[in-house]
């Protein structure tokens, strides 16, 4: 069997596991005493072990391996979870995850790391008593009891019931054992495990006859786990759970593009069908069927934000470890959803803001109790769904920016500083290449590439981000993005003889002014609108558009994004249509003011305008609201 | 893989006859409404629908320097891949498609017929026409236009 074509599949899925088992190994690091998790854990380890056996990859299936003893060991309460052990285990899945890491790039595993097993397994040996011997058992099951404090002889009282159990099954192994008992050494405790036919009742009858107990348990243990699994029952679980399947993402974006096709057409019957009133119910319902085969195929897109915030817990632990901050990390809203294609492009930029927070934000825990804080550091990653965006915040409640060194930071770089910036502007200059205000560089960030490239990654995602501080108290990032590249509410409006369109999650309203209302600052064309300066341009003069209607009300599209407002005068609104965006594909040296082009229901080709650049300009008129969201924390 | 001969598409421009390799030309097609893009370097004629997808048109006479012309019934619109970008060139007349063997180029004269040599691979005499094969990985390269937008 070539297990080449299954490669894909099983990459993803023990990424997948992998996931599973970081989770649960950090839920049972705070609450050892979770079964579930532990069961879960047990779960995605076995599942890992059985497929990398089948995809013949002995060193990831050898570590799984491991790792399954020592969980079973655990699960038996053999051993505890203490932080070491659970160290030892994230050791362990790093190095299953390097191995799957090597296997995309090159095609082969990285070969078994005995070291490392051995080194984890002599840690583990330390921690758990020794492994029981398991020979030929089919129905063990363990008992533990105490016996009451007044009974005399105990370790006699204890010998009747070891032989009274030994009686009815064959006990593997005891504590205290045999010799002990024999030897009257012995307390109240009694533990032992029992292979056994007997039930339960069968079990409760004979403990129940035996004298001084004050309690007991009958813990049934499941039959140790064989080498080589069915994959059976594993299938069975799996599709009963998620009643998934998978799909090429080649096939989703082909599919997705038919869709739009189709959309577009639709619009094109929908303007030929006003003419024809009989037609009128068929487009009608043409109409709803493709509303609705969109809405499904945009859907099948989405993927919950989840994905990515999954494995920043773990990353906060090992970070914050490193850097021996105490941190912890909340996480809202990991159920909103985004495009599949933004959710690829964002995981880096949140890495680099994260470990940002932790590494400049967050304060030693003897400078927050200076400063009157709990010793620990609180990181807020929260998502959330506004009208056709996505929000995404990381705030920490850290010591904040400090503008003076960043203006001096500045000046140091030479970067470019006008007298006259504003608190706001300074702040988001944090964005610029070649900026850092970490002395020293560390690992874990502070070597001034990173925000300006997390800052371009997520503009070429169609998003922004700003960044809002408060001295002393923290720092909050904002990131806007779409919720999805490829259709979206536009409104479409008129300059001349041309059409364009402005995407409707840009505009805040509209409104009709008169010509005599517009007044000049400077060369800036400026309306008061309701108390406030608002700076207005001709979409014909920013177009190029040789000559504007004159007029004396002109339609005003104010445009906003973040703190920056802008009114288009434009000659005619058209409209608010549903528009897939085409990418013109050729870069974007050429077509700097647009996001991208869509067909119209006639055929004909809009420019689809890119309200970011167009209020690159417009200097802002407040300072961000900054305290606001960090107190929110 | 090797190729003796090479193909080139032939096409008319100002009285002159040029020649672009044929794994570069996706087809060709007649002058399609074009929407004006704003703020684009001059020899961008616009963008247009070719069956779905929106690509930028160029005046391929514009951008090799050469004298304005009007549009007529052989007009077409070469659509050709360059790089992973696909991009309408406005020609005056498609008319063949021939074999060159690479023995038959020559490297171009210092100047020939008014146009940067930097576009040209080279020329090729096919019946007594003199073929001037155009280097199109040049002509619509990102990188040489924006360049040129930044001496500009």
């Amino acid at each position: 069997m070539d297990n080449k074509a299954y490669l894909p599949i099983f990459l993803d899925e023990t990424r997948e596991n992998i996931q599973l088992i970081s989770e649960n190994l950090l839920t049972l690091e705070e609450n050892p005493a979770n079964r579930d998790a532990l069961d879960e854990l047990f779960r995605a380890t076995h599942t890992i072990k059985g497929m990398s056996a089948t995809m013949g990859y002995e060193g990831i299936s050898l570590l799984a391996h491991e790792m399954e003893n020592y969980l079973d060991m655990v699960r038996n309460d053999e051993v505890t979870l203490s932080s070491s052990v659970i160290n030892a285990f994230f050791e362990i899945v790093d190095e299953i995850e390097a191995n799957i890491r090597s296997l995309e790039e090159n095609g082969t595993c990285k070969g078994t790391n005995h070291t490392l097993i051995n080194s984890i397994a002599t840690l583990l040996k330390e921690h758990c008593q020794p492994e029981p011997d398991d020979t030929g058992a089919n129905n063990k099951i363990e008992i533990r009891l105490e016996l009451s404090d007044d009974c005399a002889l105990k370790a006699a009282r204890l010998l009747t019931v070891y032989n009274r159990l030994d009686g009815i099954g064959n006990i593997v192994t005891s504590e205290p054992g045999y010799e002990d008992l024999v030897a009257s050494r012995a307390d109240k405790y009694f533990t032992c495990i029992l292979d056994t036919n007997a039930s339960q009742e069968q079990l409760e009858a004979v403990l129940d006859n035996c004298m001084d107990l004050q309690d007991y348990s009958i813990v049934p243990l499941k039959p140790v786990e064989q080498e080589n699994p069915e994959p059976a029952p594993d299938t069975l679980t799996r599709a009963k759970s998620h009643h998934t399947i998978r799909i090429d993402t080649d096939k989703m974006d082909h599919l997705l593009n038919l869709v739009s096709e189709l959309v577009i057409n639709k619009t094109s019957i929908q303007q030929a069908a006003a003419q024809a009133p009989e037609m009128t119910d068929n487009v009608e319902h043409l109409h709803r069927l493709t509303s609705d085969l969109q809405a499904i195929v945009m859907k099948m897109r989405m993927i919950p934000i989840e994905t990515v915030f999954n494995r920043f817990p773990r990353m906060v632990r090992d970070c914050s470890r490193s850097l021996a901050k105490s941190v912890q990390l909340q996480i809202f809203g990991g159920e909103t959803e985004l495009d599949r294609t933004i959710i690829e492009d964002i995981a880096d930029p949140l890495v680099h803001l994260i470990r940002n927070a932790i590494d400049h934000g967050i304060e030693s825990e003897e400078e927050r109790k200076a400063a009157g804080k709990t010793p620990q550091g609180t990181i807020v990653l929260r998502a959330f769904q506004t009208g056709n965006q996505v929000i995404i915040e990381v705030s920490d409640d850290g010591r904040g920016l400090d503008l003076e060194r960043i203006r001096q930071k500045l000046r140091e770089q030479n970067l470019a500083l006008p007298a006259d910036i504003g608190e706001w502007e300074l702040m988001n200059s944090i964005f610029m290449p070649g900026f850092s205000t970490s002395s020293a560089v560390t690992d874990i960030s502070g070597r001034g590439v990173g925000l300006d490239v997390a800052k371009k990654s997520i503009e070429a995602m169609g998003g922004t981000i700003q960044v809002a501080s408060e001295h002393g108290l923290g720092t909050n990032f904002t990131i806007r993005l779409p919720l999805t590249l490829a259709i979206i509410q536009g409104l479409l409006v008129q300059s001349g003889p041309e059409i364009y369109v402005v995407p409707l999650s840009f505009v805040r309203e509209t409104e009709i002014i008169y010509r005599e209302d517009i007044q000049k600052v400077g060369s800036q064309d400026i309306v008061m609108l309701r108390g406030k300066v608002l700076p207005v341009v001709n979409l014909c003069d920013l177009m190029q558009v040789p000559d504007a209607v004159p007029g004396e009300e002109l339609n005003l599209v104010i445009v906003r994004q973040g703190n920056r407002e802008l009114g288009l005068i434009v000659d005619d609104l058209l409209g608010q249509q549903e528009i897939v965006i085409k990418t013109i594909n050729w870069g974007d040296v050429y077509f700097k003011t647009f996001l991208g082009a869509t067909i119209l229901g006639d055929g004909s080709v809009v420019l689809i305008i890119d309200v970011n650049t167009l209020l690159v300009p417009f200097k802002d008129k407040e300072d961000g609201k900054v305290g606001e969201s960090i107190r929110n924390i | 893989m090797v190729r003796l001969a090479n193909q080139y598409v032939i096409f008319e421009l100002a009285d002159e006859f040029y020649g672009v390799d044929i794994h570069q030309v996706r087809g060709i097609e007649k002058p399609m409404s074009l929407t004006r893009v704003p703020n684009a370097p001059e020899f961008v004629q616009g963008v247009c629908n070719l069956r779905g997808s929106v690509i930028p048109v160029i005046d391929l006479r514009r951008r090799l320097g050469l004298s304005a012309g009007t549009e007529t019934k052989n007009t077409r619109v070469l659509i050709v891949n360059v790089d992973k970008y696909t991009v309408g060139m406005v020609i005056d007349n498609a008319n063949d498609v021939v074999n060159i063997n690479p023995d038959m180029i020559e490297p171009s004269p210092a100047l020939v017929s008014g146009i940067d040599s930097e576009f040209i691979r080279g020329v090729a005499k096919i019946n007594n026409r003199l073929l001037v094969l155009l280097d199109l990985n040049k002509i619509l390269s990102v990188q040489e236009i924006s360049d040129l937008e930044q001496i500009n």
